[in-house]
């Protein structure tokens, strides 16, 4: 959900995820590269993703990565269950 | 539709596997370059292997990393490679051929046109059954039935004269609409067609097998369209039926001829109108769309009760014509039972023998595995994972199998090579299916030959392994009973093989005593004389006149069945020995001097006698029943049939001629030949020097007579060459089965000894050491493969007894299952498989004592 999410706004390469991710959890989340590349990998072969190499501001080549339509729905639907389940908790919390 | 998305996904990145890897790589790499400290990013190359695992995929490299790393190691051990290859080949070849010929015999459908209508009719009643219909009767049911939209005949004949052949060809005479109906057209000119060939005087025409045109007529150019003279008529050859024909059974028919035009190739017969058994033809008919087997059967009724109103003589009430299917193989159900019996019996040997191959491969490869503990374990230790092992034995199991079964395949289409040069009626091609079964094949040896050796190492504790050199763990594994059950099924299959090569050795040592003279006899084969307007009586007379008078006619009788001619007559088991089989026949006094079968009590048949009152029975039917030879003037039967008073009173007893019947318990009853009550007779005659100067002369002695008869002439000894040969092949295919499944035994026996040995390498040098006497320590290694080659020759018994106990109730004999037989198969065995054992056991005591104790 956290890659489909910084990726559904613009193309990002697998470094701008990562550094995304950290950035925007305000510095609370950081994904591992060795959890980063086989989740994008399971992401291109559920279709959610799309992939595709281009030049990067600083002249290098890198492979940036488009969320899918098939891709949005999927964030939709994983968003709307994790407010549900937050909405939730925070119920639970606040009357317990 | 998600998941169907996935699929295409993982298909189309194995297809730019590489392509997409050399991506990932360069991605890391670009990442790792943007990194403030590259050295966080961690190993790229388990990374990658990581990300790959997602798509599923890496089991390929795997599989071919195991591969590879399997033609290593069994390039390395080439002895191994090609012994276990050879083993596991020979048990395939005998797989796929058994398998070929039963795919040929059975699995295959006929090859008809719209088979689901296609059936065949029996006439049933409740007495029995006839599987064949006088030809006048079918045409009468073609024409008054609402549910048949075509009736189809055949009719099949042994003796046609193809212009001067020596030897005599079969031909089939069918009806016009045959080819049509089974959807068959010429590869050269064309077929029969019920508009032009439904007609006697339609001109005379002959359809011939492109098998008989390329083998016989070699492959003449011009034939289609010459002129042939057939039982000497001109007839025209007008095509060439297709190499694949087959038709509605296997026969072996080289010749076809149109069924109305029977009475000008067999001048003078009376096919069309004869309602009797003379004119019976095998009865088809091509049900109309819908129509159900069952109310095919109840329609037909009406025609059948007008032919038991017409011809009550031959159709008596009740009886009705019973469809069989074309799907169904127009089998009736014991045939049906027939044809399992034989599946189970080649599906059993083919499997014993697959199973004998696996066994001793198992013994092999489970050897070697055990050799190579040391090796495996340090492969494990070094964190290669069980399961990674066992993948490396189960990939060396899958290249032996696949180098097997290739051989296995060269083998067996070698073998139908053979068959085919040898003439067998065998039309085999490697398809599809043989290719498939060899895969199942190979797969089957594959797991069990890999399995074993697997199973054997992931019992084994692996740290003590490397400790000792894998002494204490191949030790148990010796240990446990697999070797020696391993051993046993591989005896027990050689026993049963040995068996069957005993018992077919004996039918065929039968034949060749066959308890009468063949040699220098002719036989002379007339049409049966019913639906002829010809005297029997004098007919008869005039020939035997004739052939009498020829002074190479040393003497000649008349008989119902001539010995070795396949036509034969069965009477009912006697109840005071039911085990005997009794075959009847009716002869002239002559036979008994002509055939050289002596009587040995009583007195020959003499002119005045009885043919319903006199009997002269064979020397085991006397002794077996009456317990003595002097039964002159006792009854026949012993004890009266039940509802039947009649009897005949025995005149004498004759030496037996037990090659009438080939099966061992066989006995003859012999009554006097009446010419007024029987429809058909052979005339057989010795001549003084060769049988050969009589058969000339004896046909046209016949033809003096009536030429509008037709007559062959043969000898005696070219029907028994032929049994013969049927016997001789059957006994060396199973001979050389014994044999090679005799190797396989001895060759599983030699390693179970060997393995036992190399593992007590220690114990016995330290025996040797203390003064052990050599005697007593190869008696004690060959005693490791004693017990199960027991249990073997145990078991092989019980199955080869049980066996030929099914044969005998399907009253197929090959010989019995004595004590001198089951003497010899262990015999043989023992002393076979006690070689096997003492060669590695000498060598076991030929090693240097002190180096075994030092290295151990």
């Amino acid at each position: 959900m956290l890659i489909l999410r910084v990726v559904s706004t613009r193309a990002l390469h697998g470094y701008a995820i990562a550094q995304q991710i950290h950035i925007l959890s305000r510095e609370q989340l950081s994904v591992e590269e060795g959890s980063l590349y086989p989740a994008l990998q399971k992401l291109l072969l559920k279709g959610w993703l799309k992939a595709e190499w281009t030049t990067s501001e600083t002249g290098r080549e890198v492979r940036e990565y488009r969320i899918s339509p098939s891709g949005r729905k999927q964030l939709d639907a994983e968003l709307a269950e994790y407010r549900r389940m937050s909405k939730a908790i925070d119920a639970l919390l606040d009357n317990a | 539709m998600a998941f169907f998305g996935e699929w295409l996904r993982r298909f189309w990145y194995v297809l730019n596997r590489r392509r997409l890897e050399r991506d990932l790589q360069r991605e890391m790499e670009a990442h790792r370059a943007m990194m403030r400290e590259p050295r966080e990013f961690g190993n790229t190359l388990r990374l990658r292997e990581e990300s790959n695992d997602v798509w599923g995929w890496n089991w390929l490299d795997e599989a071919w990393r195991d591969l590879r790393l399997a033609a290593r190691t069994l390039r390395q051990s080439p002895g191994f490679t090609l012994g276990a290859s050879l083993v596991l080949a020979l048990g395939i070849g005998l797989n796929l051929t058994l398998f070929q010929i039963y795919n040929a015999a059975f699995l295959q459908p006929l090859n008809v046109r719209d088979i689901e209508t296609l059936v065949r009719f029996q006439r049933l009643s409740n007495r029995g059954r006839a599987a064949n219909v006088p030809y006048p009767a079918t045409q009468h049911v073609r024409d008054n039935n609402t549910v048949l939209s075509a009736v189809l005949v055949a009719a099949r004949y042994r003796d046609i004269q193809w212009n001067d052949f020596e030897n005599h060809l079969t031909a089939q005479f069918v009806s016009a609409n045959w080819f049509d109906e089974t959807g068959y057209n010429a590869t050269a000119g064309r077929l029969f067609h019920e508009t032009v060939d439904d007609a006697q005087d339609a001109q005379p025409a002959v359809v011939i097998k492109e098998s008989f045109w390329t083998n016989r007529l070699n492959s003449d150019p011009n034939i289609v369209g010459s002129s042939v003279r057939i039982n000497d008529r001109p007839a025209t050859v007008i095509g060439i039926l297709p190499r694949n024909y087959r038709g509605l059974s296997d026969d072996e028919s080289q010749v076809f001829l149109p069924i109305r035009q029977m009475g000008y190739f067999f001048r003078g017969q009376t096919f069309e109108t004869a309602w009797d058994t003379s004119s019976n033809v095998d009865m088809y008919g091509r049900l109309k769309p819908g129509v159900p087997l069952a109310a095919a059967r109840d329609s037909l009724r009406f025609a059948m009760d007008e032919l038991v109103a017409q011809q009550p003589d031959h159709f008596k009430q009740g009886e009705w014509l019973e469809p069989y299917s074309a799907v169904t193989r127009l089998e009736t159900p014991s045939q049906r039972q027939q044809r399992l019996l034989a599946v189970t019996g080649v599906s059993f040997l083919s499997l014993l023998v697959l199973t004998v191959a696996c066994a001793n491969l198992g013994n092999f490869v489970l050897s070697r595995a055990i050799g190579r503990l040391r090796e495996l374990s340090i492969r494990i230790a070094l964190g290669a994972g069980r399961w990674r092992v066992m993948r490396l034995l189960l990939a060396e199991s899958a290249m032996i199998a696949a180098i097997a079964a290739t051989i296995g395949l060269a083998l067996s289409s070698a073998a139908f090579r053979v068959m085919n040069a040898a003439g067998l009626p065998l039309n085999v091609t490697i398809d599809w299916r043989t290719i498939l079964a060899a895969a199942a094949v190979a797969s089957f040896a594959m797991v069990a030959i890999g399995l074993l050796p697997t199973w054997a190492i992931s019992r084994g504790n692996i740290g003590s392994v490397i400790k000792d050199g894998g002494q204490t763990v191949s030790s148990g594994l010796g240990r446990t009973r697999l070797r020696s059950l391993l051993t046993a099924v591989q005896v027990g299959g050689s026993c049963i093989f040995l068996i069957f090569a005993g018992m077919t050795a004996q039918s065929l040592q039968r034949l060749l005593t066959p308890g009468f003279d063949f040699e220098r006899i002719a036989v002379l084969e007339v049409s049966s004389l019913a639906g002829r307007n010809i005297d029997q009586n004098s007919y008869w007379t005039g020939v035997r006149a004739n052939v009498a008078s020829m002074s190479e006619t040393e003497d000649l009788a008349l008989v119902l069945y001539p010995p070795l001619s396949g036509f034969t007559s069965m009477w009912t088991n006697p109840p005071e020995a039911p085990h005997l089989s009794i075959w009847v026949n009716s002869v002239e006094p002559q036979f008994f001097n002509v055939m050289r079968v002596p009587i040995v009590a009583g007195r020959n048949f003499e002119l005045g006698d009885d043919p319903q009152n006199s009997a002269i029975i064979s020397r085991r039917l006397a002794m077996d029943v009456y317990g003595t030879l002097d039964v002159v003037g006792q009854q026949l039967p012993r004890t009266p049939w039940p509802n039947d008073k009649k009897k005949w009173t025995i005149v004498g007893v004759a030496e037996d001629a037990h090659a009438i019947q080939r099966e061992p318990n066989a006995a003859e009853v012999y009554f006097p030949l009446d010419l007024h009550h029987t429809k058909r007779a052979w005339l057989i005659a010795r001549a003084r020097n060769e049988g050969r100067l009589l058969l000339g002369p004896m046909k046209e002695a016949a033809q003096t007579v009536d030429k509008n008869v037709p007559v062959q002439a043969r000898l005696m000894s070219s029907d028994f060459r032929q049994k013969q040969n049927e016997a001789a092949t059957l006994s060396s295919i199973t001979l050389s089965l014994a044999l090679a499944t005799l190797v396989l035994a001895c060759i599983g026996v030699f390693g179970v000894v060997s393995y036992g040995t190399s593992l007590r390498r220690k114990e016995i040098s330290i025996r040797l050491a203390l003064g052990a006497k050599n005697r007593s320590l190869i008696a004690l290694l060959m005693r490791q493969s004693g017990s199960p080659a027991a249990i073997g020759v145990l078991w092989g018994f019980g199955i080869a007894y049980a066996a030929s106990k099914a044969m005998e109730a399907q009253r197929v004999y090959l010989g019995s299952l004595d004590a001198p037989l089951l003497l010899s198969v262990v015999a043989v065995i023992g002393v076979t498989c006690g070689i096997a054992a003492l060669l590695p056991s000498v060598r076991a005591l030929r090693t240097d004592v002190a180096q075994t104790l030092r290295d151990e």
